[in-house]
């Protein structure tokens, strides 16, 4: 009997202690990870569909929310003042969702770029939309195109030949994207 | 009692004259007729490939054989003669230093390490070119279109494999067979040499270094699979003819699958070998990446060469029991010894 | 001197993945570079030396029966810490070593050292047999990864070494690379070994 008590009551202190510790440092270290990840992850599709910007984009972001959902906005500045925002939507590719990054010119009214973020596409195959030669097409195009669907948008820019699914991903999360940009500015604007 | 004809003599014995190093001179003299005809229409890039892959093959196995301080056997030519196999299925403007990596790959890996002449798994031809084919860096040397668009050798120099891969069969109307079976197309240095491949190994054949087995049943793998892929779809896969003169299908079936060590030994191992070796060619040319199918089809056959082995292995007998009694024993061993 | 021997015993006579073929799985996966291989095995060095102190000082207070659930309690611990710790400031290693540095619970070595050294000697002795192997082991990490990375790629923790038409033979960073080189390794090993004995 007395054997068993210990085996139970070691086990359960060591469970414990290590419990604890961890879910101590996992609070110290959440916001140095979540910066880590902003930097490696976003930051550079940001920073490509920011270009321009003269600010630090990663400290200068925003959390807002849109139909309760919350949104991470990156602003860009010009000469201290804002001309354009990014901020990513979700898309469902061939393999899994695309995260894709949407950089607006709040001056224009038009798309400054995209980048895709993240996904789980097939290598070689669906992973061409990563890809500048497709990407770049979506350079300019107006915030008031006629048909904001995934439809409309594919007829605006060329989908990647042999990646329909892995196309309509991004198109669709462009899509997202288009629709609650009007949301978005009147929240960005908001002190 | 079955007994065998044996005859046991005490020495002096007369030697019939066959050795490894005779074996490796029949393959010589057998793909003589086909280096002169690399080296007639490839001029002195063929030398160059040819030497290199010889002279890098022989150093591998002395270089290997002197670090583990064994006995140095390059001389039985069995280096040289997978040496020279490489070389024939290159083509002639492949760069030095690869022929080199490869033959030290296959030589060191593939054969000594496994315990030299006669023990090796798998070809060490074979598993040099393989290494060069799936290194992706490097697999663009061995893409014939590109690398021999320099080479003047008065006909249409064009792999008619990539072809097929690229176009179907419908691109392929510009071959015809006869072009094909006189080597007027693109390829190894040796590979596309029909004619003399074929006089190259039916000699060996004649001559008994390499069994007949292997070569009839690839052929017929070739035809058979290639044939039932045509009637199929006579649009997108070639006839079997065409399967037959393309590629490395000749040289794959008289001197790559009858390898001695990677071959099985009984003749129904030989013929199912053979002939999986002839329908896999085929298979993978149809549906893999890599136009040709041929070396991978034999390293994959070869793998079951273990296997093959045991198909109509030779009965064991069940021995008889004799009652041991002092009369019998004599007589018993007497006949035992003689099995 | 009965500590230093415990020490060096790590770095060759029982160096890990070569001499007691310990840790396969990661020596194969992650030394397509030498960097990979470096920081594996530091973070192994790192869960190694930590869990072989802990378990040597609780070696008294562990009941037999459970032992190992306790060991690989403190062992899935410290993975955790390096986990979170070189999210935090070593993202891009992160990202390159991805999946592998959650494995380090399962790697044979660290259990295998708890087990056989840390639940039996003292704290110092087991954090220096601790260091020692994941040291040995880093070496050999280190090595494989940096042949493999000179010849696969042409560059040495990123560095461009070959000359400038140098063509890298990737298959050394495939997957078959990782075997042929171990291997070879392997081989060398035994040889030198060997030829010491004598």
């Amino acid at each position: 009997m007395k054997e068993v008590t210990q085996m139970i009551v070691v086990l359960t202190l060591i469970c414990t202690v290590c419990g604890v510790a961890l879910s101590g440092l996992l609070e110290v270290t959440a916001e140095r990870i979540e910066n880590q990840v902003l930097i490696n992850v976003q930051g550079p599709g940001v920073k490509i569909v920011l270009e321009g910007s003269e600010n630090d984009l990663i400290a200068d972001r925003k959390k807002i929310k849109i139909n309760g959902e919350e949104v991470l906005l990156f602003v860009g500045k010009k000469d201290g003042k804002p001309w354009a925002i990014a901020y990513e939507t979700l898309g469902n590719g061939f393999g899994g969702s695309l995260t894709v990054m949407v950089g607006y010119d709040t001056d224009q009214k038009t798309l400054t770029g995209i980048q895709v973020v993240s996904h789980k596409e097939t290598p070689g195959i669906g992973s061409r939309v990563t890809e500048d030669q497709f990407s770049q097409g979506f350079r300019g195009l107006s915030i008031k195109i006629e048909d904001p669907s995934p439809k409309g948008i594919r007829g605006e820019v060329d989908a990647v030949a042999g990646a329909t699914y892995s196309s309509g991903g991004v198109y669709e999360a462009i899509a997202k994207s288009l629709q609650i940009y009007p949301e978005v500015i009147k929240q960005s604007l908001a002190p | 009692m079955k007994t065998l004809d044996l005859t046991v003599s005490p020495a002096p014995h007369i030697h019939c004259g066959a050795r490894i190093t005779g074996v490796a001179y029949n393959f010589f003299l057998a793909l003589l007729p086909t280096v002169a005809f690399g080296v007639y229409y490839y001029g002195f890039d063929a030398i160059r490939v040819i030497g290199a892959s010889i002279a890098s093959a022989m150093i591998a196995e002395a270089v290997f054989q002197y670090i583990m301080k064994k006995p140095i056997t390059i001389a039985d030519g069995s280096a040289a003669v997978s040496g020279l196999l490489l070389a024939l299925i290159l083509p002639a403007s492949v760069p030095l230093y690869l022929v080199v990596v490869a033959n030290f790959v296959g030589i060191i890996i593939a054969k000594q390490c496994f315990g030299g002449l006669g023990a090796s798994p798998l070809n060490p031809v074979l598993v040099s070119w393989a290494i060069i084919r799936v290194t992706n860096t490097w697999a663009g040397f061995l893409d014939f279109d590109l690398t021999l668009i320099n080479y003047d050798t008065g006909f249409l120099l064009q792999y008619p494999l990539a072809v097929l891969k690229a176009e179907g069969s419908a691109g392929l109307a510009h071959f015809s067979l006869l072009d094909l079976f006189l080597g007027r197309q693109g390829g190894g240095i040796g590979a596309s040499a029909i004619i003399w491949l074929l006089a190259g190994g039916l000699y060996l054949v004649v001559r008994g270094m390499i069994r007949w087995e292997i070569p009839c049943s690839f052929l017929l793998g070739v035809i058979v699979v290639a044939g039932i892929f045509w009637l199929g779809n006579s649009k997108t896969y070639a006839n079997p003819m065409f399967h037959i003169l393309a590629g490395n299908v000749m040289i794959g079936a008289f001197f790559l699958s009858t390898d001695n060590s990677s071959a099985p030994v009984n003749r129904w191992g030989m013929v199912v070998f053979g002939f999986g070796c002839g329908a896999m060619t085929v298979v993978l040319r149809a549906w893999s990446v890599y136009p040709d199918g041929v070396v991978f089809a034999c390293l994959l056959m070869s793998l079951f060469t273990p296997l093959f082995d045991k198909l109509r292995a030779k009965q064991v007998l069940p021995q008889p029991v004799y009652p041991i009694t002092p009369a019998t024993i004599s007589g018993t061993v007497e006949e035992r010894s003689g099995q | 001197m009965k500590l230093l021997k415990v020490f060096t015993r790590g770095l060759w006579n029982e160096i890990p993945p070569f001499r007691l073929v310990l840790g396969l799985c990661p020596t194969l996966a992650v030394t397509r570079s030498a960097e990979d291989g470096l920081g594996m095995g530091l973070a192994v060095i790192f869960v190694l030396a930590c869990s072989n102190m802990l378990v040597s000082s609780l070696r008294n207070l562990i009941p037999r029966q459970v032992r190992i659930a306790c060991f690989v309690v403190i062992i899935a611990s410290f993975v955790v810490v390096v986990e979170l710790l070189s999210q935090a400031f070593f993202y891009p290693i992160y990202q390159s070593l991805g999946i592998f540095i959650p494995l380090i619970v399962v790697n044979c070595i660290i259990l295998g050292r708890a087990e056989a050294f840390a639940s039996r000697n003292g704290i110092i002795a087991s954090g220096l047999d601790g260091l020692g192997m994941g040291l040995g082991f880093t070496l050999s990490l280190t090595v494989l990864g940096s042949i493999r990375e000179i010849l696969g790629q042409g560059t040495f923790f990123g560095a461009e070494v070959m000359w400038s038409s140098f063509r890298p033979f990737s298959f050394m960073v495939e997957a078959p690379g990782a075997f042929v080189t171990l291997g070879i390794l392997l081989a060398i090993m035994n040889a030198i070994s060997k030829s010491h004995q004598s």
